[in-house]
């Protein structure tokens, strides 16, 4: 199966690099390079400042004068630092014509992705160090799509109001915030990028550590061990056990124990007694293997125990 | 043309900016009359403030579980947010949340632009978790749990006939507060210090469990630990690229590292009459990390590199083996700690190449490694739950090394297609477990279309191929079943297929996703055998009119396994089956109208979701034994309905009304009294069940000029 994808993928590539081949021959380089405006951000605003979204830029860190670092420090290029050079765009159209675009920002503009998202790039470049091989550029997703660059409060930015940011393209995973056990995005106290790293990162899943676990530890430390007595899916990967966008299981488990545990566990004796209907309350043999907490009724360490007498993760 | 002149800007303008952020702008343009005398740039104090209240009609741990709504009754509700600057370029601003509620958190910012930025942090979260539990344990000091005086043990909990009259109401939850500060310094233009601390206290209880062999008992145990951060560095950039260099540490410092508690039952030694658990112990880790990228030269590409080393260590003295001394004396301690030693490495670089605006690829390398490097721990024997003397035993090291190589590639074969490949190889080596080695091999497709119009559709399909290798069981005191495989140590075939749908016809604007996965082990004779998952979900959106807007939205995803096992005792055995389904349903829908008359916002929520999850169990005699489980199930409908009024430009009044309505079925927990079962003295939680409204009015008043005025 593996080599068919693979012998389909090659053809794929094989065509796409024909089709580029060609592409590549009728793309023509520009014979004039484009002119700024006469009186940077004074001329924008002259058609654009009565717009509130537009005047909030001026309320962001992109339009610091004190800062020659930002669009708007001394001597910059204001809005067409970001927007590109604007002079054509100033220019009356001639009849018929349309006026000359500048860059705009945003999914359905008439600028792409690829021009948008060099813009922010250009500057951007030391924080998003890993936004070239990350899954939203693989998938065409513009900066503008996530940001409100004129918005002081950028949505995307507060914890509370991220996940309804994330939630355009990501439905099943926000979805997941609804099941019973979850992590706390619906109520706002915790964001996706507690977690993830929407520019990319080099771990799995763009985690913002290195490993599922490191990410973890970062508020649950005390299942980091190492313990005297280890189990060894813990210190391997937490989400073996564990959903984190959220589960029906309590404690976000991907099963309730006793199943959980007995996926994994099926020695002589009581770890091999399977959970039966009779052993509800009110059957005809409760059992304490299935209720309460089921197996850790009494291996309650599962995540590690370092009491000289944990051998079965009990104390 | 249009199109070419605006490529060229697009470049110049990337290239100019990239080329350094200079005080003079790189593209050489002559910005001496660009004056930005129209630009309404912040000079003055600008604040916004909140004052209302909130009355919630009834007690619920799980409708305050992180809110903190959970008591009936009137909260604050008090937020700020404002902010100063000045010319030169100093600034400050504060964003305080919900002061009145136990979600409270305060964040003040200060700096000079392009300079320098330190900020200060708080916020607390709330975690309710049951507040219809019960226990007869009372609390002695910060690490003992004492049964009344008079207290009757009994062999099982029916011979406890003082619990009825012991039994107190106990709250299960905790809090957490994290305090922080930060600190960032631009050294010229390229080079910045950083560093960051925050500081986590978690306090309250959980619901946790013990042992006197096969008699267990629940208890609320204290929580009271601190978890220290720190990261800091320095990250330098240049025309190409950055590094950066950082180093992190974490210490966290559990001040209840050991529980005792009294024996409920009549102990199986004389002396045992009580037990004692080990919290989780005091532990460190730091990692030294070096980050970076370089923009090369040719073909667009982008290397990205990150090389880390880190450690893991813990120290904490170990308990006594029992609270008996009798049992105490039958063995001894090999030492009095772990001086666990832990060691992490995680070497990543990928390259990225686009030597042509149609093509893209990159190519990666992930390397990580547990290393754990702890001196043998082995014991002629243990005790085990403060009863009985155990066998000897010796604590296994769990260690690894994962590789990873993979590769995507894609191709813009015309304007509107795209397609790409990718795979993966995936090698795990492990010590001290059933296999030494996993090998996972990945290989997938995608497309992105935009066929016509404002339809994009984006797919993906895959499969995975797990090979597992020899699977030895690992000897111990009780014999593992030979054909049982641990999942994460088996053989596993895998596909998986995602698609994402979005268009927009008329108003509309509509969004799909579907998702697929299955899991075969095929050569998993016992434990987990297959695993399914597929979930759909979209959304309808549409503006009514200029001022108004409507959206309707739903989800559901069907999560089912299969596992199977064999009962077996000395002189005979079963062989079992049992199916799960997780089901999970959402729906939603609102309207959201702003500027109603030029003064009223309006906005209404509906939000459902249901879960089901029926179990089934099949075994091979008596089959009568086997069947349905009583249904697990949880409903949630919530109404929000909020509304603001613009008494002025400066005061705002809101009004916000919220019903949430939630009911649950879970046999594991129903009718489990504190007495039901004979060998568990349960905290009795009941499934969670409420019906709240939440009804507030707010006074928004908003100080100094704003960017409009």
């Amino acid at each position: 199966m593996t080599r068919r994808v693979w012998s389909h993928a090659l053809a794929v590539l094989a065509l796409g690099c024909l089709q580029a081949s060609v592409a590549l021959a009728e793309d023509k380089p520009a014979d004039e390079a484009p002119s700024y405006s006469k009186n940077g951000a004074d001329t924008c605003l002259n058609c654009h400042g009565g717009d509130p979204a537009v005047m909030g830029i001026f309320r962001t860190k992109h339009a610091q004068p004190g800062d020659p670092r930002t669009p708007f420090g001394h001597g910059q290029l204001q809005c067409e630092a970001c927007h590109g050079p604007g002079g054509a765009h100033t220019k009356r159209p001639k009849k018929g014509e349309q006026r000359t675009p500048v860059v705009q920002f945003g999914r359905g503009k008439a600028s792409t992705i690829d021009e948008q998202n060099p813009m922010c790039l250009a500057c951007h470049n030391s924080h998003l160090g890993n936004w070239h091989v990350s899954a939203h550029s693989d998938n065409g997703v513009g900066c503008a799509d996530c940001h409100q660059a004129h918005d002081a409060l950028d949505p995307v930015r507060d914890k509370a109001t991220q996940v309804d940011v994330c939630r355009k393209c990501h439905q099943l995973p926000v979805a997941d915030s609804l099941l019973p056990f979850a992590h706390p995005l619906r109520e706002g106290q915790m964001a996706c990028s507690s977690c993830h790293s929407p520019h990319g990162s080099l771990a799995d899943a763009s985690l913002k550590r290195d490993t599922i676990n490191e990410t973890c530890y970062t508020c649950h430390a005390d299942k980091r061990g190492p313990f005297l007595w280890e189990h060894q899916p813990v210190s391997e990967d937490c989400t073996l056990c564990h959903k984190p966008h959220g589960s029906s299981q309590a404690g976000m488990l991907t099963q309730r124990p006793p199943f959980l545990c007995q996926q994994c566990h099926g020695a002589q004796g009581h770890p091999s007694v399977p959970g039966l209907p009779a052993g509800v309350a009110g059957g005809s043999n409760p059992s304490a293997y299935l209720l309460g907490s089921g197996c850790a009724n009494c291996h309650s360490q599962v995540h590690g125990s370092n009491h000289p007498s944990g051998t079965w993760l009990t104390r | 043309m249009r199109n070419d002149k605006l490529m060229l800007a697009v470049a110049m303008s990337a290239i100019f900016a990239a080329a350094g952020a200079a005080a003079e702008n790189a593209a050489g343009v002559d910005t001496s009359d660009w004056a930005c005398e129209s630009c309404p740039f912040q000079k003055d104090y600008e604040a916004e403030a909140t004052l209302g209240a909130e009355y919630v009609d009834e007690d619920s741990a799980k409708f305050g579980e992180y809110n903190g709504l959970d008591q009936k009754g009137a909260y604050a509700d008090v937020s700020a947010r404002g902010g100063g600057r000045t010319e030169s370029g100093t600034y400050y601003r504060y964003d305080l949340k919900d002061l009145g509620l136990d979600t409270r958190e305060a964040k003040f910012v200060a700096g000079r632009e392009g300079v320098i930025e330190g900020k200060l942090y708080y916020d607390e979260l709330p975690h309710r978790v049951w507040d219809t539990t019960a226990t007869p344990y009372t609390r002695s000091g910060k690490d003992a749990l004492r049964l009344p005086s008079d207290w009757v043990r009994g062999g099982s909990t029916s011979g406890m006939t003082a619990l009825a009259g012991a039994l107190s109401p106990v709250d299960i939850g905790t809090d957490r507060t994290t305090v922080g500060a930060g600190l960032a310094y631009l050294f010229g233009s390229n080079l910045k210090f950083f560093a960051d601390y925050s500081r986590q206290d978690i306090e309250g209880s959980k619901l946790a469990s013990a042992n006197f062999l096969f008699l267990a008992l629940q208890y609320p145990e204290p929580i009271d630990a601190a978890h220290d951060q720190v990261e800091a560095g320095a990250t330098y950039r240049w025309k190409s690229g950055f590094a950066k260099l950082s180093w992190y540490g974490s210490s966290y410092d559990n001040s209840v590292t050991a529980l005792t508690f009294d024996n409920p039952y009549l102990p199986a030694a004389p002396d045992t009459v009580q037990g004692r658990k080990a919290g989780a112990p005091d532990n460190k880790a730091q990692t030294l990390a070096l980050d970076g990228n370089f923009l090369l030269p040719w073909w667009n590409s982008v290397l990205s590199y990150r090389l880390a080393e880190g450690t893991m260590d813990q120290t904490e003295d170990f308990l006594p083996f029992s609270t008996s001394a009798a049992l105490n004396a039958t063995t001894l301690l090999p030492r009095g700690d772990l001086n666990a030693d832990v060691s992490t490495s995680h070497y990543r670089a990928t390259l990225s190449v686009r030597p042509h605006p149609r093509l893209r690829a990159h190519v990666g390398y992930r390397y990580d490694e547990r290393d754990d490097g702890t001196a043998d721990f082995s014991t002629t024997g243990f005790v085990e739950s403060d009863s009985v003397i155990g066998a000897p035993a010796s604590a296994r090291r769990y260690s690894y090394k994962r590789t990873r190589v993979d590769g995507y590639g894609e191709a813009r074969v015309f304007d509107w297609l795209s397609i790409g490949a990718g795979a993966e190889s995936d090698k795990l080596e492990r010590s001290n477990q059933e296999t030494d080695q996993t090998k996972e091999e990945r290989s997938y497709v995608e497309i992105r279309m935009r066929p016509w119009g404002s339809i994009e559709v984006n797919g993906r399909y895959g499969n995975a191929n797990v090979k597992a290798g020899d699977y030895t069981v690992i000897s111990g005191p009780i014999p593992e079943n030979p054909l049982l495989r641990k999942f994460n140590q088996a053989d596993r075939d895998s596909d998986f297929a995602e698609l994402r749908l979005g268009f927009s016809p008329w108003k509309l604007a509509i969004a799909l996703e579907g998702s697929y996965s299955f899991d075969a082990y095929r050569q998993s004779p016992l434990g987990l055998v297959s695993g399914r998952d597929y979930r759909y979900a979209g959304t309808v959106s549409m503006p009514v009119g200029e001022k108004a807007s409507v959206y309707l939205s739903g989800s559901y995803q069907n999560i089912a396994t299969k596992q199977a096992g064999e009962e077996v005792f000395p002189n005979w055995s079963r062989l079992w089956q049992v199916d799960h389904e997780d089901e999970f349903t959402t729906a939603g829908g609102g309207m959201v109208w702003k500027k109603v008359a030029d003064k009223v916002d309006v906005r209404l929520d509906y939000t459902y979701a249901r879960s089901q999850g029926p179990i089934d169990a099949m075994v091979d005699y008596p089959s009568s034994a086997g069947g349905a489980f009583p249904k697990l199930q949880t409903e949630l409908n919530s109404v929000r309905l909020s509304a603001s009024y613009d008494v002025n430009e400066r005061l705002r009044v809101g009004a916000a009304w919220t019903w949430e309505d939630y009911s649950s079925s879970d046999w594991q927990i129903a009718g489990v009294e504190p007495a039901t079962l004979p060998n568990l003295l349960s905290m009795s939680p009941d499934p969670y069940d409420y019906s709240v409204n939440v009804i507030g009015v707010s006074f928004t008043y908003r100080f100094g000029p704003s960017v409009n005025d």
